[in-house]
């Protein structure tokens, strides 16, 4: 009994490390966004010799191969990525490996694989907690207004950072600086935020248009860059009215 | 008139064709290459080469004569002739030249009688290499008397060649005569040179294969132990690791004749191996 445990256990620990390599997650190398894309850089491992070939490869064995020849200038291997071949959102992946020059083209072992992810188009949308509150606070009405600013999108990775930005209009005329007129929530620098609020609390009346802006920040969560500098202006803008408290009024008795 | 004229012109012509792509190779005799022009030479009144161009026809059965009259009065006479390969293919500097002869003459000593033979390689009817006479021929011979037809297979002199001259001198009392009924050489085997990958071997394939062949292939230019031996006509070497140059030799052997065999060239072939690229990094930016 002690011994067929002592196999199983032995069999477990054996088979796990067999399949280790197969259990590494692919690391995203870097994110694009809009119509930015991607050079893929020779950053070394062996040292090209002149004519060499750099056979780029997406996708796996199944893509479609690619072809540079370095000339002796550093650099000159390097293939920028046609937009059209990651246009679509999602992961885009490269390897690359060395031919020799003819007549021998000999093939080199397939490099590191490298992930490209192109990032989702965000739709920002506003609402406000209220349309309109009077000037001084009365009754039930907080004298205030949160406008959240919600971000939707299509598969949108967990690690990316959203950052969010405001403008405002009064009667027509921009705000400036807006905390004159209410404070915006600071973005998160360490987890992704789908929604930002600005508090309105300001008690002059008027008629205050807010728009809102979400951008991809620099570097994931992770540290990994987006490239592209995407940003997205909110679809409608959120309008609350600040209604004037109405006058005390005379009461007269004739 | 005219039309026997075309017939015979056309006959010519495809005649000439023939020796030129084909050299002089023995009909039924694989890649032997026999000898097809000739030159006579003997000594005025003293000696004679009768019926030459039978040592260079198709039939290798009859044969020239060479003869040296007795020497008289210290006169001494010498019959050469010299059987040359006019053809497109010619022997290598290191092809072996088999010839067929026989002397023979009023002498006791065997040794004797071949120091009155010997056999030299020409280019365009000039000596090249060192003579085969006296003990050396009978060395190559083994064993031999007077009359006695045979072959003798001598290596080539390492230098270009189209020929073999055989040479009959005399001395005073003793009046030799020998028979030349022909010589070739085997073509040598061709292998294209090869460039391929560092770890991968190379097939190395004869371009120019005959049946009842075989073919040895070694990895030195001179002796050493064969690689591979039979009648495959590929041979394909362990994986290359090392980068550079490797040079591999094969020589064929023609097995046309029952109980014989005839050896060509030993012929290099060059696998050049191309280092294999490493593994490279790349990074997206």
């Amino acid at each position: 009994m002690k011994t067929t445990i002592t196999l199983l256990k032995l069999s477990a620990i054996v088979g796990l490390f067999l399949t280790l390599p197969l259990q590494v997650v692919l690391a995203v190398d870097i994110y694009v966004c809009g119509t930015e894309t991607v050079t893929l850089k020779y950053s070394g491992g062996y040292e090209l010799q002149s004519g060499d070939k750099l056979i780029w490869i997406k996708d796996g064995d199944g893509g479609e191969a690619v072809e540079t020849v370095y000339n002796g200038t550093p650099g000159s291997a390097d293939y920028a990525v046609p937009l059209a071949e990651i246009t679509a959102p999602g992961s885009h992946t490269y390897t690359a490996h060395v031919m020799s020059p003819d007549p021998a083209s000999c093939s080199g072992d397939v490099s590191n694989t490298v992930e490209i992810i192109r990032l989702p188009e965000l739709t920002l949308s506003l609402d406000a907690s209220l349309a309109q509150y009077c000037a001084e606070e009365s009754g039930t009405d907080a004298g205030e207004s949160t406008i959240t600013a919600t971000t939707t999108a299509t598969s949108l990775p967990a690690e990316i950072l959203l950052e969010y930005s405001w403008t405002a209009t009064k009667g027509g005329a921009p705000v400036d600086p807006l905390t004159e007129i209410g404070t915006s929530e600071a973005n998160n620098p360490t987890a992704q935020d789908l929604t930002n609020t600005f508090t309105l609390t300001s008690s002059e009346d008027g008629v205050y248009a807010f728009n809102a802006t979400v951008q991809y920040a620099a570097a994931d969560a992770n540290g990994v860059t987006i490239k592209g500098g995407c940003s997205y202006n909110s679809t409608e803008p959120a309008t609350v009215t600040v209604t004037p408290k109405p006058g005390t009024p005379t009461i007269t008795v004739e | 008139m005219y039309l026997f004229f075309s017939r015979a012109l056309y006959f010519r012509t495809a005649t000439v064709l023939g020796i030129l792509l084909f050299g002089a190779v023995g009909k039924g005799y694989g890649q032997r290459v026999y000898a097809d022009e000739q030159q006579p030479s003997a000594t005025f009144l003293l000696a004679s080469v009768t019926n030459p161009g039978w040592a260079v026809d198709q039939d290798y059965s009859n044969n020239s004569t060479l003869n040296v009259t007795l020497g008289l009065l210290g006169s001494l006479g010498t019959a050469e002739q010299n059987l040359q390969f006019t053809g497109l293919n010619k022997p290598l500097p290191t092809s072996p030249i088999t010839v067929k002869f026989t002397a023979e003459g009023n002498i006791s000593s065997v040794l004797n009688l071949l120091g009155l033979v010997s056999f030299t390689t020409t280019l365009n009817n000039y000596t090249v290499g060192t003579p085969y006479s006296g003990q050396a021929l009978l060395d190559l011979l083994g064993l031999f008397s007077s009359g006695q037809v045979v072959e003798a297979t001598f290596l080539g002199p390492g230098t270009s060649y189209d020929g073999i001259k055989m040479k009959l001198s005399t001395v005073v009392g003793v009046g030799p005569s020998a028979k030349y009924f022909y010589a070739f050489f085997i073509v040598a085997p061709t292998v294209i040179d090869q460039v391929i990958c560092q770890d991968d071997p190379a097939i190395l394939t004869i371009t120019n294969p005959q049946p009842n062949y075989t073919y040895k292939w070694y990895n030195v230019a001179t002796g050493g132990s064969a690689l591979q031996d039979g009648s495959d006509i590929n041979y394909t070497t362990d994986p290359l690791t090392s980068t550079g140059q490797h040079l591999y030799y094969v020589e064929a052997i023609d097995h046309d004749t029952p109980g014989k065999s005839y050896l060509s060239a030993r012929v290099p072939i060059t696998v050049t191996v191309h280092p294999k690229p490493g593994t490279p990094e790349i990074e997206a930016q």
